[in-house]
């Protein structure tokens, strides 16, 4: 396989040169802008949902389609971090992503989830495609991607290794098992999103093993030919055609970090309290329980809920 | 008796010649421009491996497990030299020896100690008559050696020591007479990561080869700089930089003014090769994006560019094959690519099944030009340069340390020489032991 000629990046010179380095200051300003948006659209806008998915279209032309640069998160930050004093030039370009994402988080909570995480918006589009696929019981799909996914990585692992750079194809693979515990026992899926925290902590061991974990958007974002990550990329996609995103409510580690850091959110949803089934459909990430209340963990602010529900925005 | 007597006059005419074999494998990339092509040519591709070295009684002292970010088992490349009637390789190790190592029986004939792990391929050069060898250290010093006893003729440390400094990185040196002068050209990155007399700054050196006298520096980034490479534009010397910072930079040899710089797309850690196509030169090189680019030497113009899948580290190899100016560049998506220097086109690719981060040495077997590199999949491999297709493996030793971070480290790349016993091919495998093969 020899995919060298595909190229999908319209820019990839720094728009905004720092130190005529080619560290470029347009992604930061970029991210900012969307984040502002997307406050402003909450606070101001009617129509949020066709905001919301105007804010994410731009994010993922941006961000997969036009910027050269990766969008690397949590790694990238650790180095970013450890390279104060020696290289400033990669504290700048590892970092910039970090202070508006953290600083979003403590007033909105995941609202980068919600709103301008590029994977995120994909597997919300599954969703909607995935609708004649979810008629084949889902196990039996889920076999089939898993079969799938195990041939993929057998036929592109590098021959040493393994574990270093096979991360992203490893977490892949994860989430398809946990798609079958999640579908065989769907009571599962409160606990199952549980384990988001586990794989934050694998993945912050491995960074500070000082292990070159990727992820399921790595090769996306670089334009890069990374087997392991277009594994993983590829079982994301899949997972998110039988659960509404699947990705990111069991196995993110960026998700796990902002989950862990709920405590901290200034504004949440408020639910109804009035049980109903009526919920069930409506928060992507299932963060409405029966009893109408919101976990706080896993919602991304969508405010689907607000719309559909009533439910209050404090 | 008269073919006896034709054996023996011949014998006598090869061996007095001076040099005795065809010309060395001078610095990393071969030569001043980087172009890691040597006339040498092996019988067959049956190649065999003659002698093994591993430094063994040192290694112990620096634990397997100590790796650094950006250490490196062997340094990057090797320089050769002839010595009497000995093939000499040079090579840096980790245990911050400069090794002397002869050519035909793998022994080392002596050792040089500095005080820093030494990550970047020396530049051997007989000068006046003496045989110098450069070599710079993480302990922020250039040094220069006798190649042939192994003591210091001069040393030059680049930054002071202070307790926040942290370890250089030198790029590795090249030697170009200007005039009638040899000069020592090399990059060093110093740091001093203390709050309020911090340094960080990648600076490119002027020695009077021969005395150590320091006839300019300039700093270039902020970051590190990769090795340069240096050729005539008109009557002009020009040396052309790489560097982490995404840059290209043209540099009068001169007096070490910027002439121009091309800012690409990514970070750079490729140095550049200089070739020459229909009386115009070009430099090519590769970016963490993974373009490689063609650039015009003396306008900065962009020639030709060619993504690849994944990043590009290697420095690549030029030869002229069948007429075809091609340039043999490694990548981080597993491939060797054949690039037409005339077009920017892919000519051919072979697949490893790890990624490749080091640069190919350039021989002949049999008349035919033929590719020597690595992968991190721990084989070396022998390509047709015509057609890419395999002519040969060697499957070395696994990762002396458990893991090394992507990216990072300048791995090791292969060369190749010839001594009395006719054509060879060195490569330092990262499971600590060098390997000769012919």
């Amino acid at each position: 396989m020899n995919i060298e000629q595909l190229k999908w990046k319209m820019v990839e010179r720094p728009l905004i040169p720092i130190q005529d380095s080619w560290v470029d200051a347009t992604p930061f300003i970029a991210l900012i802008l969307l984040l502002s948006a997307s406050i402003f659209i909450i606070f101001k806008f009617r129509k949020k949902q066709s905001a919301r998915h105007i804010v994410q279209l731009s994010s993922l032309i941006l961000f997969a389609f036009t910027f050269h640069r990766c969008f690397c998160a949590i790694r990238g930050w650790f180095f970013g971090l450890s390279e104060i004093g020696r290289d400033n030039l990669s504290v700048f370009q590892n970092t910039c992503i970090f202070i508006p994402i953290i600083a979003s988080l403590f007033i909105f909570g995941r609202i980068f989830c919600g709103w301008i995480c590029p994977l995120g918006f994909v597997q919300e589009l599954l969703k909607n495609f995935g609708k004649r696929l979810r008629q084949i019981p889902k196990l039996i799909m889920l076999s089939i991607f898993l079969i799938i996914a195990i041939f993929l990585i057998y036929h592109f692992k590098p021959v040493n290794f393994f574990v270093i750079q096979n991360m992203a194809s490893m977490l892949g693979i994860c989430l398809l098992f946990i798609c079958f515990l999640s579908i065989a026992n769907p009571a599962n899926d409160l606990r199952l999103k549980k384990l988001k925290y586990f794989f934050l902590v694998i993945w912050i061991l491995s960074i500070l093993l000082g292990i070159f974990v990727t992820s399921p958007w790595c090769a996306i974002y670089g334009n890069e030919t990374d087997y392991p990550s277009l594994i993983g990329f590829i079982s994301v996609l899949l997972t998110g055609l039988i659960i509404s995103m699947a990705w990111c409510r069991y196995v993110c580690p960026l998700g796990g970090l902002f989950a862990a850091l709920a405590r901290f959110y200034k504004y949440t949803i408020k639910g109804s309290n009035i049980p109903s089934e009526e919920y069930k459909n409506t928060c992507p990430m299932g963060a409405i329980t029966k009893n109408g209340t919101v976990d706080k963990e896993n919602c991304i602010y969508c405010l689907r809920c607000t719309e559909k529900h009533g439910f209050k925005l404090r | 008796m008269a073919l006896n007597f034709g054996k023996i006059l011949f014998a006598l005419l090869f061996f007095s010649a001076s040099p005795l074999f065809a010309d060395n494998w001078e610095t990393f990339g071969k030569d001043s421009k980087h172009t890691g092509y040597i006339e040498v040519n092996f019988k067959s591709p049956e190649l065999k491996n003659i002698w093994k070295f591993t430094p063994s009684l040192h290694a112990w002292v620096y634990e397997k497990t100590s790796y650094e970010k950006g250490m490196n088992v062997w340094s990057s490349s090797y320089a050769t030299l002839d010595i009497g009637d000995k093939k000499i390789i040079y090579s840096g190790f980790y245990d911050h020896n400069l090794y002397a190592i002869d050519s035909e029986t793998g022994e080392y004939i002596w050792r040089f100690t500095t005080g820093g792990t030494l990550n970047s391929s020396p530049a051997a050069k007989e000068i006046n008559g003496t045989p110098f060898v450069f070599i710079a250290s993480s302990d922020r010093t250039v040094y220069a050696i006798d190649g042939n006893t192994g003591k210091k003729i001069w040393g030059y440390e680049t930054e002071a020591w202070d307790y926040t400094t942290s370890k250089s990185i030198p790029s590795s040196p090249i030697v170009e007479k200007i005039g009638e002068q040899y000069f020592l050209f090399i990059c060093v990155w110093n740091n001093n990561f203390a709050s309020f007399r911090n340094i960080q700054k990648g600076e490119l050196f002027s020695f009077n080869a021969l005395s150590g006298e320091l006839i300019w520096r300039k700093k270039l980034t902020s970051l590190p700089l990769n090795s340069p490479a240096i050729t005539y534009i008109g009557d002009k010397p020009v040396i052309f930089v790489t560097s982490h910072d995404g840059n290209l930079y043209s540099i009068d040899a001169r007096n070490g003014n910027i002439l121009w710089h091309f800012l690409s797309d990514s970070s750079i850690h490729s140095s550049p090769v200089i070739i020459k196509i229909n009386n115009k030169e070009y430099v090519i090189f590769g970016t963490r994006f993974g373009n490689i680019y063609a650039i015009e030497a003396e306008s900065s113009a962009i020639f030709w560019r060619i993504k690849t899948g994944h990043a590009v580290d290697s420095t690549g190899g030029f030869a002229v094959v069948e007429n075809k100016p091609l340039i043999f560049i490694g990548s981080h998506d597993r491939n060797v690519y054949a690039i037409d220097c005339s077009d920017g086109k892919r000519v051919w690719s072979f697949q490893t099944q790890n990624f490749i981060a080091t640069s190919p040495a350039l021989a002949n077997i049999a008349g035919k030009i033929v590719v020597f590199i690595n992968s991190m999949d721990d084989n070396i491999y022998c390509l047709d340069a015509s057609s890419g297709k395999e002519l040969w493996q060697y499957k070395t030793g696994k990762l002396m340390w458990k893991y090394t971070t992507r990216g990072d480290t300048p791995w090791s790349s292969p060369i190749v020489t010839e001594n009395k016993k006719g054509p060879i091919l060195i490569f330092g495998s990262y499971d600590g032991t060098m390997y000769a093969f012919n």
